[in-house]
């Protein structure tokens, strides 16, 4: 972009950050102590608490990511959407209800409360820390990306200036800002590939003919370049993931109740499936129209500056900074959240007030929105490369512990140590022997089959949790 | 011909690579930087051009006459004796894409003041036609290399296929990509004709649109309503692979999913713990 198109570009990024600001200010008043700033007063309804989901789920690493993936690998991808919905289901069924009984704010809490157990606390929020740094690297290297072609700033400048956008906007309004900004995410992506995806499938000829262009070059575009034991290994490891991630968690605590909680994961489907098509045609159509971008990421910035015209390609822009602003959101929030709440409110100072909580969590923001940075300036890998990473490591880690524990009276502390240490070890190792599904397993599910298994038996032979705290979930 | 080690995008080229590699071994960052080393390397499949310059005139007789210069890097190497297209070793390196309604006529290829015709073949990966450049045009030296061929049309909406090579480009110096300038000429000033894919933007004359990309398009799509011409509702022939009822399948089962699940769940009385 350059001239009169860019400076609308910069505007129009101007202007959103402008209502984010404004969202964000409101949101400042509203927001009281703690409580608001961490889990927005629990006042979120089904369709924002939809958007919420949604936004926290689709992030770069959809909007940029998997969009390359299209690109290069063709259609078998785009199953991983309706399989990531059983990890949702799992999550409306067997994660949602339970949690909502405890009013929590983090997922660290949830151990605390459920486990009794302050070590558990602590090494779930560094957990967080860890793992959340890896996702947010790829929200700042896609944004990253796309700063730099479409304003010729260099790579390294365009990942600071996100990092300092999303910074910014999250230290503002906390979850009543991500909730609301969450919307604003929604609509933006809905207007953008509402009008993008009619006017890409006109200009390509037709999904026949794009299916011919496709078939020709490679079969394995129109059909499975995925077969199913990968898909269901990526889906599972993405959706159980989703089901005890630390943000959405966080999200399922700001809703007004399990009711809403549960008819807000059917609106973020209702979002995902748009989403879900628009991205699959966005990555097919770019594989025909430019076959030989030099990075796959490329697909979403050169579909908005240079192909699509520059209305619409400008919507789709802005739909993408939205997405890697927002998630980076999300992530920041929840990450400052383990630092503040559950590490300085917790353990390190117990009689800290609400206020010094909400003022340390503002600094978490600030500090930990650097170390990402370092990881988007390696460029390491493919955006949804880094995404699925950080996935098969939370899921790991956190599956058993959260969804069995929510749903088995006997689990224990010390099976939950155990559970969430030997889930980790276990994929880590995996991933080190670096085989493809080694004896027949991905790391993910060797990570989850080697925590559920250690969760049983160390909770077997070791002493229960209270009466009153199994109450708590279990009524 | 003799030119930089080239493969299709549906080869072992360098994000395969990484995609294999990544279900390989996914999960350390010792692992996922070896991974990017592997892009490091694979950046070295390319074409060795960073600055092309493709010149479309569109006439008024229903044709276009399309110029395309690269401007090369060094000189053009051996191709990979393993290609695996199954091309021999001096074949195939440069391709476009056919449109039903859009006929190309014969390519003709030139370096340094030699000029051939290039053999193209429409059968074996159709609708994508390969071209062969004969070896007795290859160069060993650097220099401008120029690809020439007009094109008819068949309908009101011209669109012009654009012969590319089939491999990346090279990058330019503080780029994500290559240096690649389009330029579009209608015959005369008429208001209604534009382009429609890719984005150029109308310059000075208002018969002229251009446009810099970091990569080739595969085609420039015009709407000239006043040429006269009827509308061709000409598809593309072949088989889509399957493509179009996995897309069914899967459209269908998001846009089911939803209302499904929103009834199921909105039937249902929760007790509220809030």
């Amino acid at each position: 972009m350059a001239g009169r198109q860019l400076t609308v570009f910069w505007l129009a990024v101007a202007a959103y950050l402008a209502m984010v600001v404004g969202i964000g200010l409101w949101s400042y008043r509203r927001t009281r102590g703690e409580e608001g700033f961490l889990v927005a007063g629990r006042s979120l309804g089904p369709v924002i608490g939809g958007a919420t989901l949604m936004a926290n789920q689709v992030s770069a690493g959809a909007t940029i990511g998997i969009v390359g993936f299209h690109y290069y690998s063709g259609f078998s991808y785009a199953w991983s959407w309706p399989l990531t919905w059983i990890g949702w289901m799992v999550c409306a069924l067997f994660v949602a209800p339970k949690i909502r009984r405890h009013q929590g704010f983090t997922l660290p809490d949830f151990f605390a409360a459920r486990y009794e157990s302050r070590a558990a606390r602590a090494i779930a929020a560094v957990f967080i820390l860890v793992a959340y740094s890896v996702m947010l690297s790829a929200q700042y290297q896609a944004g990253g990306l796309l700063f730099a072609l479409v304003s010729g700033i260099s790579y390294a400048r365009a990942v600071v200036l996100v990092a300092v956008i999303t910074t910014a906007y999250t230290m503002l309004g906390g979850m009543y800002g991500n909730a609301y900004v969450g919307l604003l995410k929604a609509v933006l992506l809905l207007a953008g590939y509402v009008l993008a995806v009619p006017f890409l499938w006109r200009q390509m000829g037709g999904l026949h003919a794009l299916g011919v262009a496709l078939n020709a070059l490679d079969p394995r575009l129109t059909a499975n370049w995925f077969g199913w034991r990968q898909l269901m290994a990526i889906s599972g490891a993405i959706g159980l993931g989703l089901a005890a991630a630390p943000y959405e968690i966080s999200a399922i605590y700001s809703m007004q109740s399990r009711r809403a909680t549960q008819l807000a994961i059917g609106w973020s489907f209702f979002f995902q499936a748009f989403i879900g098509i628009g991205v699959l045609v966005f990555g097919l159509s770019m594989r025909v129209a430019v076959p030989h971008l030099p990075d796959p990421d490329l697909a979403t910035p050169l579909l908005g500056t240079s192909i699509l015209p520059f209305g619409i390609g400008l919507l789709v822009l802005l739909a993408a900074v939205v997405t890697f602003t927002r998630t980076g959101g999300a992530i920041l929030l929840t990450a400052a959240s383990a630092v503040s709440h559950d590490l300085y409110g917790k353990l390190l100072n117990p009689g800290a007030s609400d206020r010094g909580k909400v003022r340390a969590g503002r600094i978490a923001v600030v500090l930990f929105s650097a170390l990402p940075v370092v990881l988007a300036f390696a460029h390491l890998s493919l955006v949804n490369f880094i995404v699925i990473y950080a996935a098969k490591l939370m899921v790991s880690f956190l599956f058993v512990p959260v969804v069995i524990g929510l749903n088995w009276k006997g689990g224990t502390r010390d099976g939950a140590l155990a559970a969430m240490l030997g889930g980790l070890a276990t994929c880590v190792t995996w991933s080190l022997i670096a085989r493809p599904l080694f004896i027949g397993l991905d790391p993910a599910e060797a990570g989850v089959l080697v925590s559920g298994a250690l969760f049983l038996a160390v909770s077997r032979l070791t002493p229960p949790v209270r009466e009153e705290t199994v109450k708590l979930f279990f009524g | 011909m003799r030119v930089a080690r080239t493969r299709s995008p549906a080869s072992d080229s360098g994000p395969v690579v990484k995609f294999r590699q990544f279900f390989a071994s996914p999960a350390s960052l010792a692992l996922l930087s070896f991974v990017a080393g592997e892009r490091s390397a694979a950046a070295q499949d390319v074409f060795p051009s960073r600055e092309v310059r493709i010149e479309i005139a569109i006439g008024a007789d229903q044709s276009a006459s399309v110029r395309e210069q690269y401007a090369l890097t060094r000189p053009l190497q051996a191709i990979d004796s393993g290609s695996h297209s199954g091309s021999p070793a001096d074949a195939t390196t440069f391709e476009f894409l056919s449109l039903p309604c859009s006929i190309v006529g014969p390519v003709t290829a030139s370096i340094n003041g030699r000029t051939t015709t290039v053999r193209a073949d429409a059968q074996t990966r159709a609708p994508w036609v390969s071209l062969t450049v004969p070896p007795a045009l290859t160069a060993v030296d650097t220099g401008v290399w120029r690809l020439q061929y007009d094109v008819r049309f068949a309908g009101a909406t011209p669109a012009v296929p654009i012969a590319m090579p089939s491999a990346t480009l090279a990058r330019a110096e503080a780029s994500r990509g290559a240096d690649v300038a389009i330029d579009v000429t209608f015959p005369d000033q008429r208001p209604a004709a534009r382009i429609l894919i890719p984005q150029l933007h109308r310059t000075g004359a208002a018969n002229r649109w251009t446009g810099r990309f970091l990569a080739i398009p595969s085609s420039v799509r015009a709407e000239w309503p006043e040429n006269g011409a009827a509308a061709c509702d000409a598809a593309i022939a072949g088989s889509a692979g399957g493509l179009l009822w996995r897309f069914a399948i899967f459209a269908g089962t998001m846009v089911t999913w939803v209302p499904l699940y929103l009834w199921w769940f909105g039937r249902k009385r929760w007790p509220d713990a809030s």
